[in-house]
């Protein structure tokens, strides 16, 4: 087994470090007093030396983001949390959010020295009224220290972290439909390059604006303390791909949790730490149900961002929400489950989205009522072909994935459920002797 | 999560790598050959220029550089591209909906307009032709430019773009972050780039759109036979053009409600709706009033009002021809027709001073029908709904249909005969016992120039009247200092004493596009004492100052004095249709046609008309009716006009009219002030006559006969020129437009 170094989880079970006052006496705020004393240039090298990617889904080089970005405290340009962790099998932001609302809040403050910008919008998922409760406390506590408001650690600097609650939308966590959530309008998404300038040009009131996801900018909270260098060591797999994540594992594993994994990790030593497969892996999704389903061989690559795409055919690593099935799982109402999920959470600004989810949400649904067609597994590729690259942001591209993959591996399972309109799970074959 | 976008753009490219017609720019070959295809093609910058000023090339992109016509580089290159381009053009064009006609000139008006302010030109190959286009130019609006023809609902040149319906596609070479690729992009939404190379047919283009199409459809209800929009249908269009000829949709339709009043105008049909967002743009962007957005979201999102709202909006008709379906419909036109029964007539529309370019469009004799028609310098495209729904009087049951006499002080239908003997012979009558300043006439701001100026003619030159007026009110006839459209280039706009909406849709739409899209300052004040002099002292000659005709003269006068001062543009506004017609014909107390001062124009106008004016002063309608009231006047022959109920002080105006003599009137409907009358002349409505109105700005045009004019009705010229051939003076005239050529010479033009 590949050792497990805890960097943001180091301190989380820490009892009361929730609380500011714990949290200093493990060390808390010194990234920020470190940053404090560096240019924003400096940090973001730093950044970029420890490698670090967006841990909210598209795994973007966080330093690269930052350097579109004008940094002069005249000009106002914003910084936004992520936090409305939509994506399904995803849990960990929710737990950073209560387990360790200070590593968050201390890692906005040092994004913020990163940008030379002052103020930082949270943009919390509207169900997520504990971590809310977690957050806004913690931002309280952290005022009174004197490490929000005006002239902060006598820097002479100002800085100012809001929460907003969303008010239940998937699509609001798509960076471009968060800002417009953010700015009072509908959660429906904005237009990016190159069909309109990046938001670090144009974001939220048409002023500079980034999107980091929780975990990303809490990551930069051990980056500064151990330095880039230190953290680009820790990884076993691809060198694009350094670090630890955090990854949300459910389904049939023994130990369902959030757990600190460094990346790189074979992927079955992955589904060891999670207490291992209950039953027999059928098929799994390895981070958050767009990036699609996975075949359970093989098992042995290296779990990042690079290894699964190229051993697993979905899309990628995303946000780290692992979701494993064993063989009692039929695939068909999962599927359908999952297509209803996008459907419901469409905003209905595209048409192939729009039209395309609901009619294919029609469809499973006829199939889960007996009156499936055979035809039917080829009308649900070809929908999905008709979507695919055609939607106006991703969402309708991550529904069509689960869609795409389970056709692809359970292509016989779905015309013998259509035919029989039950599933049959594969009997353990037991050789005498 | 833009690596799963990345890498779905990576796969497009990499079908299009495999795709056996490689992109011009991937061989040398091709290279070679687009420079002549260059070469022959639509520029701007060096075209030859035509007779109105406008580069050949534009006035039809294409023409010059179709690779169909033989002889032309293009066809001679045989490089794969071309060929391809040349079997594209040969094929026959789409029979396009107006509305897309409407939107392609839209998009060249734009283009060229942008093209003469200097704009950097950019050169983009689409199917294998290069056009060049102004920087800034969306892709959809360079491939029109090519003489493509790429389908779309969402987009509108007018409008801000969402990309929503994903209609627009084409395969597009461009280059981001430093490399080029190509990739199937939505192209309304997207700016051309210098050395662009857009396809607008590849198999993949066209796979993408009739999925889109069969989206659309899937839950479309086709109601096409019962639907306003059928024949007229971009959807249909598009889908006989693009779509696929069956649905693989097998499921029960989305149900929503089908007639959901949205105001007393438009009715929405939910079902119908494609979530383009035309509507809810135009309501934010253009009206400004943002009255309308959609509801829920997804496969449930609708459009709808506010709750506890109404469309209220001044504008709302606007939607209804803008919506790509039939999912807003008009309560008026709703049922009352097919667009292939109906004929449309290009005219002006007759409600306010604006002067809107409308088409008027009717169906067996009755008008079903007002459009918007473009016309960049005045209402781009736009109406306002007084304009698209206030005119369906023309149709009602109550207009005369026949001429009236009092007889016993009550009416009594007669025919034109007798009508015109017995006006004849009371008006000679008078004028040989009380003389004929003892006569006086009244037209009206909503007859047309030409009316106008034979009322004055007749008036003045048969009569020998000079008492002639067409103010209801006073105010002074000052012109408007900058036109419509240069409105929307100041950057302080100033409006007294008004609700421009309502008062002046039209410049209020401008008002609102500085405002919006080029951050001009919009200050409304009621009154000019709410410090209007302040503000106009800091900003000069970068503000313009919008004034209403009802203020006091005096105030009017005093706000003009002011801005020659600080050098503020003065536009005072007038209310209708004809404001500036009727005094320039003539129709003023103490001037001839021109509004020319009679030691000016008299002499010309004696020789033309062949008669001496009289040298009595003449008197406004204040005096006319005072006068009437003492007996001095006792004859009052009054052209479309309502002074009884119109006049600043009716009472004066009845008081005039119930004690003169002899009082004819023309009309469309027995007006307050038909009932003073003792004969009454039924005439046609501006959809059933030719002529002219000169709106706010002083600008000439011409309204054209749509109808046969109702009942027995005839238009006001018509029975000018009948009275006066019975008075017996010969008529040289068979049409408006003899008139209003007699006009100009006796205006001195
Ligand atoms: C439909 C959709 C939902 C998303 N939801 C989330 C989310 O809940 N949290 C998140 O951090 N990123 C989410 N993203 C990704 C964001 O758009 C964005 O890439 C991310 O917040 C950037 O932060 P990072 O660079 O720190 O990862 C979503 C993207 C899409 C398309
Ligand atoms: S793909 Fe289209 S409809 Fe779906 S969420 Fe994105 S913009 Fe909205
Ligand atoms: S909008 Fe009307 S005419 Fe057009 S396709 Fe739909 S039902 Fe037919
Ligand atoms: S009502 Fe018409 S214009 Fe408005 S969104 Fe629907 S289809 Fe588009
Ligand atoms: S016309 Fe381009 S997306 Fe609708």
């Amino acid at each position: 087994m590949q050792e497990q170094p805890q960097v943001l989880y180091k301190n989380r079970y820490v009892p009361g470090i929730n609380t500011l006052e714990v949290y200093l006496q493990h060390g808390g705020y010194e990234s920020f007093r470190k940053a404090l004393t560096m240019t924003p240039d400096a940090i973001i090298d730093e950044v970029k030396a420890s490698g670090l990617r967006g841990r909210g889904g598209a795994g973007f080089p966080t330093s690269v983001k930052w350097v579109a970005v004008p940094k002069n405290r005249d000009q106002e340009h914003f910084l936004i949390i992520n936090a409305d962790e939509g994506e399904p099998g995803t849990a960990k932001d929710r737990d950073l959010m209560n387990a360790l609302p200070h590593l968050m809040i201390e890692g906005c403050l040092c994004s913020l020295m990163a940008l030379n910008a002052s103020k930082c919008y949270i943009y919390i998922r509207g169900e997520y009224i504990e971590p809310w409760k977690s957050v806004q406390k913690a931002i309280n506590e952290a005022r009174k220290a004197g490490f929000i408001g005006k002239n902060v650690l006598g820097s002479g600097l100002d800085f100012e972290i809001y929460t907003h609650l969303g008010a239940g939308a998937y699509e609001c966590g798509e960076e471009s439909a968060l800002m417009s959530s953010l700015m009072g309008e509908r959660g429906m998404p904005r237009m990016k390059p190159p069909y309109a300038p990046l938001p670090q040009v144009k974001g939220v009131w048409d002023k500079p604006s980034v999107v980091n996801n929780v975990e990303t900018v809490s990551t930069l909270v051990p980056i500064l303390a151990m330095g880039g260098a230190e953290y680009t060591k820790i990884g076993y797999g691809s060198p694009r791909s350094r670090g630890t994540k955090l990854f949300s594992i459910s389904g049939h594993v023994n130990k369902p949790g959030i757990y600190e994994i460094v990346l790189g990790t074979p992927f079955n030593e992955v589904l060891e730490i999670a207490g291992g497969v209950k039953g027999k892996l059928k098929t799994y999704i390895p981070g958050g149900s767009s990036m699609g389903f996975a075949p359970p061989t093989p098992m042995d690559y290296p779990f990042d961002y690079e290894g699964i795409p190229q051993n697993t055919k979905t899309l990628g690593l995303g946000s780290g929400g692992l979701i494993v099935f064993n063989d009692t799982v039929p695939i068909v109402p999962l599927a359908a489950r999952l297509t209803h999920f996008y459907h419901h959470e469409s905003c209905g600004k595209c048409t192939p989205c729009r039209e395309g989810l609901n009619w294919m949400a029609k469809i499973y649904d006829r199939i889960l009522a007996g009156a499936g067609r055979e035809s039917d597994v080829d009308l649900l590729w070809d929908i999905c072909d008709n979507i695919r690259g055609k939607s106006f942001c991703p969402l309708g591209e991550g529904a069509i994935w689960p869609v795409m993959t389970s056709l692809t591996l359970f292509r016989d399972e779905y015309l013998q459920y259509i035919r029989t309109g039950t599933y049959t799970p594969p009997v353990a074959v037991t050789t005498a002797g | 999560m833009s690596e799963e976008s990345k890498k779905s753009a990576e796969k497009t490219a990499n079908t299009q790598a495999a795709n056996p017609n490689p992109s011009p720019a991937s061989t040398p070959h091709e290279a070679g050959s687009q420079q002549v295809i260059g070469e022959g093609s639509a520029k701007l910058g060096n075209a030859p220029v035509g007779a109105s000023g406008v580069p050949v090339s534009m006035q039809s992109p294409t023409a010059p550089a179709s690779p169909a016509a033989p002889g032309t580089p293009t066809s001679a290159t045989g490089s794969p591209s071309a060929e391809k381009a040349a079997e594209k053009a040969s094929e026959t064009p789409r029979d396009k909906t107006d509305i897309e006609k409407k939107d392609s000139a839209t998009s060249e008006a734009k283009a060229q307009a942008a093209a003469t302010s200097g704009v950097e030109m950019f050169t983009v190959t689409v199917d294998g032709l290069s056009v060049e286009v102004p920087k800034g130019t969306a892709v959809i609006e360079a491939c029109f430019r090519a003489g493509a023809d790429v389908p779309y609902f969402c987009y509108h040149p007018r409008l801000e773009s969402v990309g929503a319906c994903r209609m627009c596609v084409a395969a597009v070479e461009l280059e981001q972050f430093g490399a080029r690729r190509t990739a199937i992009m939505t192209t309304c939404n997207l700016q051309v780039q210098n050395g662009m190379v857009v396809k607008t047919g590849t198999p993949d283009v066209k796979k993408a759109q009739n999925g889109i199409l069969e989206f659309l459809l899937a839950n479309h209800p086709l109601d096409c036979p019962i639907c306003d929009r059928g024949g007229e249908c971009p959807l249909q269009n598009m889908t006989i053009a693009y779509g696929p000829p069956t649905s693989r949709f097998i499921e029960e339709k989305r149900h929503f409600p089908k007639a959901v009043p949205l105001s007393d105008f438009v009715i929405l049909d939910r079902e119908r709706c494609i979530q383009c967002m035309r509507c809810t743009r135009f309501t934010d962007e253009i009206a400004g009033d943002g009255q309308l957005d959609l509801l829920d979201r997804g496969a449930e999102s609708k459009i709808a009002v506010f709750s506890d709202t109404k469309f209220t909006s001044n504008f709302s008709g606007n939607t209804i021809e803008i919506c790509p379906v039939g999912a807003l419909t008009s309560r008026t036109y709703r049922f009352a027709g097919r667009p292939w029964e109906i004929k449309s007539v290009d005219s002006i529309c007759a409600e306010c001073g604006n002067g809107c370019n409308i088409a008027v469009q009717h169906r067996m004799g009755e008008v079903v029908r007002i459009n918007g028609r473009t016309n960049e310098d005045i209402n781009e495209e736009w109406t306002c709904d007084r304009g698209k729904f206030g005119q369906y009087y023309i149709n009602s049951d109550k207009r005369l249909s026949s001429p009236l006499i009092r007889r016993e002080g009550r009416f009594v239908e007669s025919t034109w005969e007798e009508a015109f003997g017995m006006i004849a012979d009371r008006l000679s009558q008078i004028k040989a016992q009380y003389g004929a300043g003892s006569i006086a006439g009244i037209g009206s701001t909503r007859c047309t120039l030409e009316e106008n100026y034979l009322l004055g003619r007749v008036m003045r030159g048969v009569i020998g009247t000079n008492h002639l007026d067409h103010q209801m009110s006073s105010y002074p006839l000052l012109p408007m200092q900058t036109t419509i459209a240069e409105i929307e280039n100041f950057k302080t706009i100033v409006s007294v004493g008004m609700e421009l909406q309502r008062e002046q849709p039209i410049v209020y739409l401008r008002v609102y596009k500085a405002k919006r899209r080029k951050g001009a300052n919009w200050i409304e004040v009621a009154s000019l004492d709410s410090g209007v002099e302040a503000i106009l002292r800091q900003v000069g000659a970068e503000a313009v100052l919008l004034l209403p005709h009802h203020l006091q003269a005096s105030e009017l006068e005093r706000a003009f004095a002011f801005c020659q001062e600080t050098g503020t543009k003065f536009n005072l506004l007038l209310p209708d249709a004809n404001s500036w017609g009727a005094p320039t014909a003539g129709i003023l107390p103490n001037a001839l046609p021109g509004m020319r001062p009679f030691a000016d124009g008299r002499a010309d106008v004696e020789r033309m008309w062949g008669v001496k004016l009289s040298d009595a002063p003449g008197k406004a309608a204040g005096d006319i009716f005072a006068s009437a009231a003492k007996g001095e006047i006792k004859a009052i022959y009054v052209m479309g006009n309502d002074p009884a109920k119109e006049f600043a002080d009716p009472s004066q105006a009845r008081r005039g009219l119930e004690s003169a003599a002899f009082v004819v009137v023309q009309d469309l409907f027995l007006s307050d002030t038909a009932q003073f009358a003792d004969v009454v002349l039924p005439s046609s409505s501006f959809a059933e006559k030719d002529g002219t109105f000169v709106n706010i700005e002083g600008r000439e045009q011409k309204i054209k006969q749509a109808i046969a004019p109702r009942g027995n009705s005839r238009p006001d010229w018509r029975i000018l020129a009948d009275l006066m051939a019975r008075l017996g003076t010969p008529v040289p005239y068979f049409s408006a437009r003899d008139i209003y050529r007699e006009y100009r010479r006796a205006s001195g033009a």
